[in-house]
């Protein structure tokens, strides 16, 4: 089975299924917006992520969800469709889906009034993920449904005692719920422990997203595809992402990029977009950061359509800048908005890196049409006036 | 350019197409379209950033396609650039002067259209482009892909299984027998010649020599096998290196040997040809099938095996041609398996179960057809048995075909020649002939285990005998014997009957075929099909007569595939495990559509009366109508009417429904007396539903306690058996169980035949 990545189109925020090679789906972020009439600009995403799940034991469930930061753009429909809490208290009436383990920053132990207030989604989140630390703190063997990954170092030593359930900066982690999975490997790369007060005081302003390098395998190749998420890191982050790694820039590689925060200005520049137009300038150090492009690589905005406007995110001139970037790697920029249909955009990871799966879309040729509106290339299994094989 | 519309609407289509990303314009060279049509061929990001895949195939592909005269009745021709890389594999063999042509669909590319159309052509292009993006065209198993020939001259037939048993450790050659024909019978005539080796070695004695020669249509040929044996180290020696076929004459082909690790067998074995020949002159050519066994690192694709064969075929004028620098040119084998049971299943898309010995009994029209249906499966019957003889008329319906007119002409033994359509199709079959009802009623075994002996899964009874479903069933028989299966057609061809039956052969076929008629009473149309009087014979096969049961082949195949259909099932997944089962398949009135309804019949259950020989056997069903019945009348006695048969041959009655009480009937703590109201009728309406098939055969009643028959109950036995001309069962149900009593009213005295006047 070839790994897959799937991105919903949810306007402004991140949701994305990741399907390693072994079948493990892992969950990064959710915008599940209520919605009574889908359309292709708002599609239904909680039923698309429900129809790409399977059920073991009668419940949906996700192996991992990583949820990079607790803004509302990114976990909006946590409550609603995930089930919190012991797995006893599950109830198929409400049928919600099952987060294995969960991928969580160390925020989860900061109080919420320090920076930002949380919505009430992140709160769920977040008393979800001090009950399993408790539950891991109480020496209870943990099972499915109860396990949770703390991805970085609180302050403080707050996080000393997560030992096994605890992922260190720039470590490298290769297991899915307490087992290896031979078909992934993920760094993190942030959050990053401050060094002093003042470095704290930027970092934790400065969106404490989780920031992974991601490889799925393929074809025998453990790096057949990067994949470089960001959350809503900004520049700072960036900036000392580059810092650290400028000796090994390959640690920043990726043939895919999720454009952090929506393909945000703030992630490149220091200055602001509405403010200062044109002259605002890029940091050399993130710009950077966010350029390790392999051959053919695909930047990727989670955004509303791109607009030559003084909207930030997403932001026209954040968008040029990616496109002189993948420019240099011959590759691509992809913004979800711009993606015909309502399904998700779909990659499928090859020896060769991802490329985009076929797409189902409706026949371009006007019906009736003589030989097949749409073949199988084309995504449709059937084709119109075709005959049954005949056996003679 | 004015381009033929047929054309237009299919660069049209093309041009459309979401991979195809530029038409060319049209060129017309030697009266054909050409068109060279740019296909996306979708490669991953780092692959189209570097502008091909790993394996060479661009990000863009131009495909020439060539629309000849006989578009749109041929698919059109298509073309890959010149320097495609050939050792793909699926890219048809042929000439360097003529560009790649990818094979990229599984039979004729012509037929394909037909169902596809042009844009089934460019979606299974793309495909073929995708994959070969990925060196991906043979999936991504481990197997050695056999060496690619660019043309083939004629075709070999063997058993490849049993050539690769010929090897031993060492390397070494072998002589085999060969067989060679030139097909001239259908126009236009080819010089294509067809050759079959065996696989056993043969001795090249001057006897054996002198037979050799080309003499006319089918002639003895020759052929030698060589393979390959050790290296100098000891260990096997592997021929590794993958090289398309180059060989053109005979010392190319040694040399080609040399490289297979073969050489020196094959060399010694041309020596010894050339020994026996001796400097005389061949009278004919002779033709000498060569096969060189290389071993390969891994198994060959599809073969399961590491040994590739590669077969030649080489024309021996004198003994110099085979001289190890011989320029005698080497015409390229094709080869094709030889019927073999692993073939035919691989054919017919089963996966090989192993043997499973079954013992066809009937090898009339119906027994044929299912004996044929299941060997090309691959698992033909191991036994035939049938007394009869296959006579001019039965070639109506039988599966066989008579070959050639004198056979039409003879009448042989119907399982004799069966065996013999079995062994074309590479199975063998013992074939006995025999009276079925003789030798089941005989006490000695050795009749019946040879033709059903320990290892045998199952006995199918195709002989459309009521008597031969009720030998089989007597216990002696079942005893000795595996499960029973049995197929025939009802009214007169109106319905298929297959009965399966269940473990320890509980239900019995007899049970099977009582329960069966049940059942067919209760569906109208079924009724008048099965026991209606048109139905004059109840089945067709070996004991059927011809006159009144005459129906077209096709009739009975469409009646017997079903069958045959079930039976391969059976074989494969065995019988079940917990029940029998009946089918039963009838037609819609269009004479055409079938339905088949598969029922499950529970085991019978057994009565036996200490000193009584007579033995009764109810349904499942039956005990539980009769207990629902007492279980209404609590505190009470009940009863009511026994319906079924009762059978002479084995003394034994088969109940299958009751009739209520009538309702006059007297319940009573001590006695239970059955009523007359409506009874006769309800009889008579029974009877017209069966006409005769099911009939009442005895009576049933409860007990409070657990007491056999009473003496009122002798007594009313007694009076019913005086009104019945055939034994009288009147069953007890006592809380522990069931008790039964059968009286049979004596011959006392014979009218005398009044005197002819």
């Amino acid at each position: 089975m070839a790994a897959k990545t799937l991105h919903f189109k949810v306007g402004n925020g991140d949701m994305a299924l990741i399907e390693t090679a072994s079948g493990r789906k892992i969950l990064v972020d959710i915008n599940i917006c209520a919605t009574d009439k889908p359309t292709d600009e708002r599609p239904d995403v909680g039923e698309q992520l429900r129809d790409r799940l399977t059920r073991s034991d009668g419940r949906l469930y996700v192996d991992a969800f990583l949820l990079t930061h607790p803004d509302q753009d990114h976990c909006r429909g946590l409550r609603e469709h995930f089930h919190l809490g012991p797995l006893s208290d599950w109830s198929e009436d409400d049928d919600k889906i099952v987060i294995r383990e969960m991928w969580s920053s160390p925020i989860v132990f900061r109080r919420a009034s320090k920076n930002h207030k949380l919505c009430e989604d992140a709160q769920a989140w977040c008393s979800e993920a001090r009950r399993r630390v408790a539950g891991f703190r109480s020496g209870a063997t943990v099972t499915d449904g109860d396990r949770i990954l703390i991805l970085g170092e609180d302050i403080d030593g707050k996080t000393d005692d997560l030992t096994s359930i605890l992922v260190k900066t720039d470590q490298v982690f290769r297991k899915v719920c307490g087992v290896f999975d031979t078909t992934f490997q993920a760094t993190l790369l942030a959050p990053m422990l401050a060094t002093d007060d003042e470095e704290e005081e930027l970092l934790s302003k400065n969106e404490s997203s989780v920031v992974l390098n991601l490889w799925l395998a393929s074809g025998g190749y453990l790096d057949a595809a990067k994949y470089l998420l960001g959350g809503d890191a900004e520049v700072a982050i960036w900036e000392k992402l580059w810092d650290r790694h400028q000796e090994k820039p390959t640690e920043l590689e990726f043939d895919l990029l999720l454009s952090p925060h929506h393909c945000s200005w703030r992630s490149l520049s220091w200055d602001s977009w509405s403010e200062f137009g044109e002259d605002a300038k890029v940091s050399p150090k993130a710009r950077l950061a966010l350029s390790q492009t392999r051959a053919g690589a695909t930047v990727l905005a989670s955004s509303k359509p791109i607009e030559d406007d003084e909207d930030d995110p997403p932001c026209i001139r954040a968008n040029r800048e990616y496109e002189g970037i993948i420019k240099e790697a011959s590759g691509s920029f992809t913004c979800l908005a711009d993606v015909d249909g309502p399904d998700p955009y779909e990659l499928e990871v090859t020896a060769g890196g991802p490329r985009p799966a076929e797409r189902k879309k409706a026949s371009v040729f006007a019906a009736p049409y003589i030989a097949g509106g749409a073949g199988a290339a084309s995504g449709s299994s059937t084709a119109l006036g075709s005959q049954p094989f005949k056996h003679g | 350019m004015e381009l033929r519309e047929p054309i237009a609407r299919a660069l049209r289509q093309l041009s459309h197409h979401p991979r195809v990303t530029a038409v060319g314009a049209p060129q017309i060279a030697a009266g054909a379209v050409w068109i060279v049509v740019d296909f996306d061929t979708n490669l991953p990001n780092r692959w189209k950033a570097q502008g091909h895949s790993h394996s060479g195939v661009k990000a863009i592909e131009p495909v020439t396609f060539v629309f000849t005269q006989s578009y749109p009745a041929d698919a059109p021709l298509v073309f890959l650039r010149d320097d495609f890389d050939r050792s793909h594999p699926h890219i048809q063999p042929g000439q360097p002067s003529v560009p790649p042509v990818p094979c990229y669909v599984d039979g004729q590319p012509r037929e394909f259209m037909r169902l596809q159309g042009i844009r089934g052509i460019a979606d299974q292009l793309s495909r073929w482009l995708e994959k070969a993006a990925f060196g991906a065209l043979i999936g991504e198993d481990d197997e050695w892909e056999p060496t690619r020939r660019d043309s083939f001259d004629d075709v070999v037939v063997f058993d490849t299984a049993g050539l690769r048993q010929l090897p031993g450790r060492d390397a070494g050659a072998a002589f085999v027998g060969s067989i060679i024909i030139r097909d001239d019978e259908v126009e236009p005539k080819s010089d294509r010649l067809s050759v079959w080796l065996a696989s056993q070695r043969l001795t090249l004695n001057e006897k054996t020599f002198q037979s050799l020669g080309s003499t006319g249509g089918t002639a003895p040929a020759l052929g030698i096998v060589a393979w390959s044996g050790r290296t100098p180290s000891g260990a096997s020696f592997v021929a590794e290196h993958y090289r398309p076929e180059t060989v053109m004459t005979l010392a190319e082909l040694v040399e080609r040997a040399g490289e297979l690790g073969c050489r020196k067998p094959l060399v010694a074995q041309f020596d010894l040809l050339r020994h026996r020949i001796n400097g005389r002159p061949l009278r004919t050519s002779l033709f000498l099938s060569i096969v060189l066994l290389a071993r390969r690192p891994k198994n060959v694709i599809g073969h399961g095996s590491f040994w590739e064969l590669c077969p030649y075929l080489v024309e021996i004028k004198s003994a110099d041609d085979l001289a190890a620098s011989s320029a005698v040119p080497v015409r390229m084998l094709m080869h094709r398996d030889q019927i073999s049971t692993a073939l035919l299943r691989r054919a017919s898309g089963l996966n090989d179960v192993g043997e499973r010995s079954w013992t066809l009994l009937g090898c009339g029209s119906v027994g044929s057809k299912l004996a044929i249906h299941l060997a090309r499966e691959g698992h033909g019957p191991t036994a035939l048995v049938d007394r009869d003889r296959l006579n001019p008329h039965n070639y109506a319906r039988h599966a066989l075909i008579p070959m050639g007119v004198s056979e039409g002409l003879l009448s042989c033994s119907k399982s004799g020649q069966l065996m013999g359509a079995l062994e074309g199709l590479g199975q063998k079959a013992k074939a006995f002939g025999g009276d079925i009802v003789a030798a089941s009623l005989d006490d000695d075994l050795t009749a019946r285990r040879r033709w059903w002996g320990d290892g045998t899964a199952f006995v199918v009874d195709a002989t459309g005998s009521p008597t031969v479903t009720e030998v089989l069933s007597l216990p002696k028989v079942i005893q000795g014997r595996p499960r029973a299966i049995e197929t025939s057609l009802l009214g007169g061809g109106k319905i298929g009957f297959m009965s399966i039956e269940g473990p320890a052969s509980n239900p019995s076929l007899l049970d099977l075929t009582v329960e069966g008629y049940r059942l067919l009473g209760a569906d109208p149309a079924a009724r008048e099909a099965a026991f209606g009087h048109e139905a004059q014979t109840i089945s067709v096969g070996q004991g059927c007569s011809s006159v009144t049961s005459a129906m077209p082949d096709s009739h009975i195949s469409t009646l017997t595939a079903p069958m045959a259909l079930e039976l391969g099932r059976l074989h494969r997944a065995g019988l079940p495990s917990d029940v029998g089962t009946l089918l039963l398949g009838t037609f819609a009135p269009d004479g055409l559509s079938m339905n088949w309804n598969r029922t499950r019949i529970e085991p019978f259950q057994q009565l036996d009366e200490n000193g009584l020989s007579r033995t009764t056997r109810l349904s499942a069903r039956v005990v539980e109508l009769i207990d629902r019945e007492i279980a209404r009348r609590p505190g009470v006695e009940t009863g009511g009417v026994l319906m079924g048969r009762y059978s002479e041959i084995g003394d034994v009655f088969h109940v299958v429904y009751i009739l209520p009480a009538p309702s006059d009937s007297k319940f009573s703590a001590s006695e239970f007396e059955l009523g007359v109201t409506g009874l006769s009728e309800a009889l008579q309406a029974s009877s017209d539903l069966y006409r005769g098939a099911i009939y009442p055969i005895g009576t049933w009643h409860n007990h409070l306690t657990d007491s056999g028959p009473s003496r009122t109950d002798a007594m009313t036995g007694v009076s019913l058996a005086l009104a019945q001309l055939f034994p009288v069962l009147m069953l007890i149900r006592t809380p522990s169980g069931f008790r039964f009593l059968s009286l049979e009213g004596h011959l006392k005295s014979l009218q005398p035949r009044s005197s002819a006047a």
